[in-house]
């Protein structure tokens, strides 16, 4: 399968803190990665330089072959807190993406809004609608965008735990329907085995590959199944056992 | 929590307390305990108020006022919303002005009063310049910060979608100062009301002010008395207008607070 994303000896500093240290990375096209590491190893500011948001001290990215600040519109980025437009409806919302482009589709719009279960909120503001539906406006906003590459930056972070599984449950239907390309940050393991084609583990800082693994767990999955699937568990303990070394560094190295 | 009550119930203990207030004043009057010459008394304020109204100068110096302050407020208000954008946008103009800015912000602005009056005369251009003067610094300095303080992540996720700089400008960068703006509003009303009144006592021919000072120059308190009540109606009126408009322009953001 052709390359959608590589990252090629990426180092960030901030100041004296170097938090990436020559990462390289390639993601194939319609491939499912997660990337999982210690608080402040550096996995967001890895989004942020893909997505064209940061300059990187050293190495490069690119996203379709279009290096990290001409990548514009072919990506799409979900943020951990809620990015949308508080004094816009939920459809406004959802229309944003398209107005960027100049040309809103209002049958998209709909239909966007009713795969995501939110028909009868449209002409809700976001202060009006929980959490867990936040997140499905979200959602609905990223697929309007209609990215290539989906870079998410523990999208369900937030959300209580039941909502989570909910949210992943519905997230991984669609996602296994479209196969775009996906680069996922998470502190949560257990989501990044069960939604993944791979799992990378970025070590304490400075961040640098640790790992990564391969999640043979057969498609279409279903979180429920997934979770409780022997394979799941070896795995599970597997990066575990790795990831815990990291996070256990990285809580003795202060910040 | 305290409920509010029923409409009504509020408007009864609302009248009530006016009820017990006019009594009160009505009878240590009458009873001799306070002079009616310091202090007047509500049923000859309420003759006088009936009197002038029905004569029709108190329209005419009402008008003079609510132009000063409506004339100040509006051009004070629009300089100084798009002086705000430009700071924000230049942070070198920023840079180079802000201790100047500051410094004039800091001073009591009706202090400029004898200024104006020598340089725009005792009309009406003076009040208004006072007025501006007033309402100019804290829409920029509101609009400003505004800027200042909108939500980076909601400008970087709008950016990711590939929008343009006047794109996110129109979008996000306006509307999140738009509750900045309306706070800075709701303040510069009521000052400048303030700076007309005040520039009218200080040197005028018309206006509320110039009632006032005319009044209390002829040691007549039920005249200024009957002035304040103007002026209070006046202010309460616009302040009601703003938090009207207020809520209609920002409905997202839930309850706001009204009286």
């Amino acid at each position: 399968m052709p390359q959608k994303v590589s990252v090629s000896g990426l180092s960030i500093a901030f100041g004296a803190t170097r938090a990436l240290d020559r990462v390289s990375l390639t993601v194939a096209d319609g491939e499912f990665v997660s990337i999982v590491g210690p608080s402040g190893c550096g996995k967001s500011t890895m989004l942020n330089v893909i997505a064209g948001l940061l300059a990187p001290a050293e190495g490069s990215t690119h996203v379709a072959g279009i290096d990290g600040n001409g990548a514009g519109s072919r990506i799409g980025y979900m943020f951990q807190k809620d990015t949308l437009l508080p004094w816009a409806t939920a459809l406004e919302n959802v229309c944003l993406p398209m107005d960027v482009k100049g040309a809103r589709d209002w049958h998209k719009a709909r239909a966007l809004i009713q795969l995501m279960d939110l028909t009868g909120f449209e002409g809700h503001y976001p202060n009006q609608l929980s959490g867990g539906m936040r997140k499905r406006v979200q959602l609905a906003r990223l697929l309007a965008q209609d990215p290539e590459v989906l870079l998410m930056d523990e999208p369900f972070g937030a959300l209580d735990a039941q909502t989570r599984l909910i949210i992943q449950e519905e997230f991984l239907k669609i996602w296994e329907r479209q196969r775009k390309t996906v680069l996922f940050v998470t502190h949560d393991l257990q989501e990044a085995i069960a939604l993944s084609d791979r799992v990378v583990l970025i070590s304490a800082r400075p961040g640098r590959i640790k790992a990564t693994y391969t999640v043979d767990l057969p498609r279409p999955r279903q979180i429920e199944s997934v979770l409780a699937h022997p394979r799941f568990m070896a795995q599970f303990q597997e990066i575990w056992a790795s990831l815990k070394q990291e996070v256990l560094a990285a809580r003795e190295r202060p910040a | 929590m305290m409920t509010k009550g029923s409409r009504s119930e509020r408007w009864v203990l609302r009248l009530l307390v006016l009820g017990l207030i006019v009594a009160l004043w009505e009878g240590v009057c009458r009873t001799g305990l306070a002079s009616e010459f310091w202090v007047s008394r509500p049923f000859l304020i309420v003759a006088r108020l009936w009197e002038t109204v029905r004569a029709g100068t108190v329209w005419f110096h009402m008008g003079v006022t609510v132009i000063e302050t409506v004339s100040g407020f509006v051009l004070g208000a629009l300089a100084g919303i798009l002086a705000g954008f430009a700071l924000a946008r230049w942070r070198r103009a920023h840079v180079a002005l802000e201790p100047y800015l500051m410094g004039v912000y800091s001073l009591p602005r009706v202090a400029l009063a004898p200024l104006f009056i020598m340089w725009f005369g005792i009309g009406i251009p003076s009040k208004i310049m006072l007025a501006i003067s007033i309402v100019f610094f804290i829409l920029l300095i509101n609009t400003y910060v505004g800027v200042q303080n909108v939500d980076r992540d909601l400008v970087n996720s709008v950016k990711t979608m590939g929008a343009s700089p006047r794109f996110v400008t129109r979008r996000v960068v306006l509307p999140s100062c738009i509750p900045w703006i309306f706070s800075g509003l709701r303040i510069s009303m009521a000052l400048a009301l303030t700076a007309s009144v005040v520039g009218e006592m200080l040197a005028a021919q018309y206006g509320l002010g110039f009632l006032l000072a005319r009044a209390s120059g002829t040691f007549d308190t039920t005249g200024i008395f009957m002035v304040l009540i103007i002026l209070a109606l006046l202010a309460i009126g616009t302040y009601n207008l703003m938090a009207r408009l207020e809520k209609r322009l920002l409905h997202w953001q839930g309850e706001t607070a009204s009286i």
